[in-house]
């Protein structure tokens, strides 16, 4: 009999709805903080197990119907008890302002009625069923939900700890906790729209009543916010019921997508509106407020909202609609438009916040909007992406708020200034935190795998979303990076002391441990996951099967190992150094134990205060959300009202990317490796003693001989190396490891944005060995330092997608193989490179973070404080960056004959070095400003141009 | 080979000069003198610098800064003191917050006389810092085969 039950998933899908209900009861009727635990966790275990098991049952199951007998009558009377409860409370909390939110209901359960005891709706034969896309998703509410579950239990303790004078509600806490997994695990089973709309008005009662559960104003001015923008959203599953009634059609999903796929209006408009649903479940623009408000809520409530719950069900039925929009690129486009926009703007905004939480919040709102970017463009390659980063955003989030959680009852505050040092104070939830911010936006993790795909998606769909794309991508970098320097660095007041680690519970280890190593698993086992549970899903809904995986997660992997394996080589083989005090213009005060205290003129002692820069003054974060509720609702209207015209737009999709699958042999990629290790330091050292020279020259100088820079490096090399905090020597290690590998990524012929990720890890590492001391100097050079790679990023990744969209591919082995100069169709990429080049060899407008010719302290900032063999290997590891980059523009032109070739790059290097020679420095605002123009206008026109071009030759 | 010899990185400290020595000193950068042509940079920063050249007689206010940038500069290194000042006090030896010449707070070097001292005179002395490296260099060395493998401390 249990042998038969766990066999059969008819039998685990009904246990995994039902069986969180009936824990829900449970805990609202148990009395007692011990039974409450006890229940809370062997009810979390018993989901996670219980949606494992499921899982491996069904991976070789493309899908599955359900039949059910006639349960018609629950749907409504669900929905009636739900409409009559939020009366009740909105009678008895409702203040005059959210009168529109009761007209809402009003208007809303007068149209279901009608809908259903008028209009009569026609009962769908299967109003259930499973694919791995379900799947994907029930393990994601299971595991994900349930490690947030047994984490609230000691969260909850100390929040009321904290808190006395808040009435003690913990049961109705736990049981609309479990309410809500279970109502998540309906919504994605769900194929008729009645039961789908039940579960929907109960996940949006659970958040209204979770947000609301400190019940002060603030709390609940922002649930009722929440629950009138959740009502706009289900206002269009009505509308789509009362539409199917009307017009005598059955309200399954799997019939409204055959529907929308042979372009019936029909089909279209409830698109649409189930679309403006599922905008508004995940917070998209114009609705994103709520869930930024929703943020007054317990730590576990917004963990739950923003990884396993609540936005995903948005995106959710969004993706589920993705063949209708990809076949009516009108609907899609604008759709997506409203994705793009949100991803551009809510990471503009994140910029801006200083409060750990709000934050996290708008990365969230921003990776939801890539996601139904993904979702508006449709294609099989969209989808596996848009799936992806679901997953993966779901297991970070789910650990960065659980660790931020927990932080924040340990310092007492959620402000990142309060954070530095937390290294320091406490490595276990450092750690943490650190892995969750990797996991959010670097190589090899999850977030930018997706990313990714994402990229190479775009520039053959919607050359205008990959521009959205590569300009939000770039903040993004810059807001955990400031983050993560925060973390590391030491604490400035010396009263700041370890916390107690015995304070963290074993609850919250376990919860917060098993998602560490989730977020690790996730990142090896992605081809698996691809092949299992994506690859069918995207075979039975777009008949393609495995359209996009990565040929060689090779190169992926060797960076995890190499990430890994970095700290345990660190402590194994530290080299001999000195400790010495941060260089503070020597005014340090000998006799105290902290770092960063100097003795100001008057003999008065100063503490170093070091604070982020949250570019405050330049991006605005108010009028930022008002141009984008502007653009949301615009999009919105023409998303809907677009259907109603039958558009003859042909679609201008060019072909997807070749892949050559010829893998390099081992010998081959070691003697590429061993070329590149050796002979780049040679040629830039070479180089930088060419660039002094020409550089005494133009000063009328004789300058230094050639070889100046070996003698520098050797004699560097040979000094004494002090540091100030022995991790320094930890990440200017990672900086040249990551270096060598991505040239050894380039030279091998590897895809280049891998490239460019493993170019942004290495100079990251940087940027983390500046932060990581106490000193001014070198926090506002690493500060710098990201805004400059926040001005450059877009550069960069749009000469990756320049040189795809003209060869077709990725891969350097196909870009260096190409049957003319590139140069000829990419001059506005070319001369956006040329820009980069100049920020990245550090030449004078751009050298905000450290300068080669720099006599002050500030422009020796990022390498303030590094000596002997360190500083050797920062300059070393520049090198190879420099090569690298040459390397690219090289693929510009790499047609012409050598002379030519040669003379020409000759000429454009002593171009680089009169501009240093002749320009005064940038402040921050201008560098920002001219190269996101520069990239916006070279690159933009000249991609939109190619991106037209192509596809009117493609199709003629 | 010595390649101290070949790329002396330099710390210009003005402690109490009357700025006449420290425009020597920059004069010294100037296409006139080029020392960039010995490899010889003007760093700025106490952790990059081999050399550390004061201009000026130490006083009370900032004796302790010459110790610490002392201290914070990486071994070997070399201090070179410039004029009169540095050396002895100088015309300003009898003030009242005086601590006389350089060497009454760190260990000098090379000494480089003159009121002001003359741009050749400074470059002769950072030059003959240099060959003082081969000695620091050999003791260091021999200081490093007795104590490898273990971490050197600030407070030795
Ligand atoms: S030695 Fe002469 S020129 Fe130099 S600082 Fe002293 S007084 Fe001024």
């Amino acid at each position: 009999m249990f042998s038969e039950f766990i066999q059969n998933p008819v039998h685990l899908m009904s246990f995994l709805v039902l069986f969180p209900f009936f824990s829900a009861m449970l805990l609202a009727w148990m009395k007692g903080s011990f039974w409450q635990s006890w229940i809370v966790r062997w009810s979390s275990l018993l989901l996670m197990l219980t949606s494992l098991l499921l899982a491996f049952q069904t991976s070789w199951r493309p899908h599955l119907f359900f039949i059910l007998p006639h349960l018609h009558w629950i749907t409504t009377l669900g929905d009636l008890i739900i409409t009559l409860f939020l009366f009740w409370i909105f009678l008895k909390k409702g203040t005059r302002k959210e009168l529109w939110i009761l007209s809402l209901l009003i208007f809303q359960t007068i149209i279901l009625l009608y809908t259903d005891w008028v209009l009569g709706l026609k009962t769908t034969p299967f109003p259930f069923y499973l694919d791995s896309f379900s799947i994907i998703m029930i393990l994601i509410i299971g595991v994900i939900g349930g490690l947030i579950c047994i984490y609230a239990i000691p969260y909850m303790k100390t929040y009321h700890n904290h808190h006395p004078h808040l009435p003690d509600h913990r049961r109705r806490f736990f049981f609309l906790f479990f309410l809500f997994l279970s109502a998540m695990t309906g919504i994605v089973i769900s194929n008729d729209l009645s039961w789908l709309l039940l579960f929907w008005e109960i996940t949006t009662l659970c958040c209204f009543l979770l947000i609301g559960y400190a019940d002060d104003a603030e709390a609940r001015k922002n649930a009722f916010l929440a629950l009138g923008y959740n009502l706009i959203g289900s206002l269009g599953i009505v509308i789509t019921l009362w539409i199917l009634a009307e017009m005598h059609q059955k309200p399954s999903l799997t019939h409204i997508i055959s529907l929308g796929k042979l372009g019936a209006i029909l089909g279209l408009l409830a698109a649409a509106l189930l679309a403006l649903a599922g905008l508004a479940k995940s917070a998209q623009l114009p609705f994103s407020s709520w869930l930024t408000g929703a943020m007054v809520a317990p730590t576990p409530v917004s963990a739950l909202l923003h990884s396993s719950t609540m936005v995903n069900a948005g995106v959710f039925l969004i993706l589920k609609l993705a063949p209708i929009f990809h076949a009516h690129i009108a609907l899609g486009e604008s759709l997506s438009f409203i994705g793009g926009i949100t991803f551009l703007i809510s990471s503009i905004i994140a910029l801006n916040q200083s409060n750990i939480k709000r934050m996290l919040a708008y990365s969230t709102i921003s990776n939801l909007g890539l996601i139904v970017a993904c979702a508006g463009i449709g294609t099989p390659e969209a989808i596996w992406a848009a799936i992806f980063l679901i997953i993966f955003h779901a297991i970070a989030k789910a650990l960065l708020f659980q660790t931020v959680g927990t932080v924040e009852h340990q310092i007492g505050s959620r402000d990142i200034e309060t954070m530095d040092g937390l290294w320091i104070r406490h490595r276990g939830l450092t750690l943490a935190l650190i892995l969750g911010t990797l996991g959010m936006f670097l190589v090899p993790f999850g977030m930018l795998i997706s990313k990714w795909a994402c990229l190479q998606t775009f520039i053959h769909s919607s050359p205008i979303l990959a521009l959205l794309l590569v300009f939000g991508s770039a903040p993004t970098l810059f807001f955990w990076s400031k983050w993560m320097g925060k973390l590391i660095s030491p604490p400035s007041t010396p009263s700041e002391i370890t916390l107690d680690s015995s304070l963290v519970s074993k609850d919250t280890w376990f919860s917060i441990g098993m998602l560490m190593i989730l977020t690790l698993v996730a990142c090896f086992l992605f081809p698996a996951i691809s092949h299992f549970w994506v690859d069918p899903y995207l075979g039975l809904t777009m008949s393609s099967l495995g359209p996009w995986t990565l040929h060689h997660p090779l190169f992926l992997w060797v960076t995890l190992i190499l990430l890994l394996i970095l700290p345990a080589g660190f402590f194994f083989l530290a080299p001999s150094y000195k400790t010495v005090t941060p260089y503070l213009c020597g005014l340090n005060i000998p006799a105290t134990t902290s770092n960063a205290q100097f003795q100001g003129s008057l003999g008065q002692i100063h503490t170093v205060q070091i604070r982020n820069y949250y570019l405050t003054s330049y991006f605005k974060e108010k009028s930022l959300l008002k141009i984008g509720q502007v653009l949301g609702i615009i999009f919105l209207l023409i998303m809907i009202l677009i259907n109603f015209h039958h558009w003859k737009l042909s679609t201008p999709f060019l072909p997807p990317p070749v892949w050559n699958s010829n893998s390099p042999s081992w010998l081959h990629l070691g003697m590429v490796a061993l070329l590149f290790f050796i002979s780049a330091p040679i040629l830039g050292a070479l180089l930088t003693g060419f660039d002094r020279i020409v550089t005494a020259r133009i000063q009328n100088r004789y300058g230094p001989p050639l070889l100046q820079p070996f003698y520098d490096i050797l004699k560097l090399w040979n000094k004494q190396t002090s540091v100030v905090n022995p991790m320094q020597i930890f990440y200017v290690w990672g900086f040249v490891l990551f270096m060598l590998l991505t040239g050894f990524i380039f030279f091998s012929g590897e895809s280049l944005l891998l490239v460019i990720f493993s170019m942004m890890l290495g100079s990251l590492f940087l940027t983390l060995a500046a932060f990581s001391t106490p000193s001014p100097y070198s926090h506002l050079g690493a500060e710098r330092e990201l805004i400059q790679m926040m001005a450059y990023e877009p550069l960069l990744l749009l000469t990756a997608l320049g040189m795809d969209l003209s060869t077709g591919s990725f891969q350097i082995q196909t870009i260096a193989t190409s049957h003319y100069p590139l140069l000829y169709q990419l001059p506005g990429f070319f001369l956006g490179f040329l820009m980069l080049l100049t920020i990245k060899l550090r030449k004078s407008p751009f050298d905000l973070s450290t300068s080669h010719h720099g006599h002050q302290e500030l422009v020796k900032g990022l390498t303030t404080e590094f000596s002997g063999s360190l500083l050797a290997l920062i300059e070393i590891g520049h090198w190879y960056e420099n090569i690298i980059l040459l390397g690219i523009l090289c693929l510009f032109i790499l047609h012409w004959p050598w002379e030519i070739l040669l003379t020409v790059l000759t000429f454009l290097f002593i171009f680089e070095i009169l501009i240093d020679n002749t320009y005064a420095r940038f402040t921050w605002e201008k560098t920002l400003q001219t190269a996101w123009i520069v990239a916006a206008l070279f690159g933009g026109s000249n991609l939109l141009f190619l991106f037209y071009y192509h596809s009117i030759n493609v199709r003629p | 080979m010595n390649f101290l010899k070949k790329s002396p990185w330099i710390l210009h400290y003005d402690a109490s000069s009357c700025n006449g020595c420290d425009i020597e000193v920059l004069a010294c950068l100037t296409p006139i003198y080029d020392v960039e042509r010995l490899g010889i940079i003007n760093t700025g920063n106490p952790k990059h610098a081999d050399i550390l050249l004061i201009t000026g007689a130490i006083n009370a206010q900032n004796q302790s800064v010459v110790q610490t940038l002392y201290e914070q500069m990486p071994a070997p290194k070399v201090v070179v003191a410039i004029g009169a000042c540095a050396l002895s006090g100088g015309i300003f030896s009898q003030c009242y917050n005086l601590h006389q010449g350089v060497d009454s707070t760190i260990p000098v070097d090379i000494y480089v006389p003159g009121c002001a001292a003359r741009p050749e005179a400074i470059i002769d002395g950072v030059l003959q810092a240099v060959a003082c490296f081969n000695q620091k260099q050999t003791i260091r060395s021999n200081q490093k085969r007795t104590s490898h493998g273990i971490k050197l401390d600030s407070h030795h």
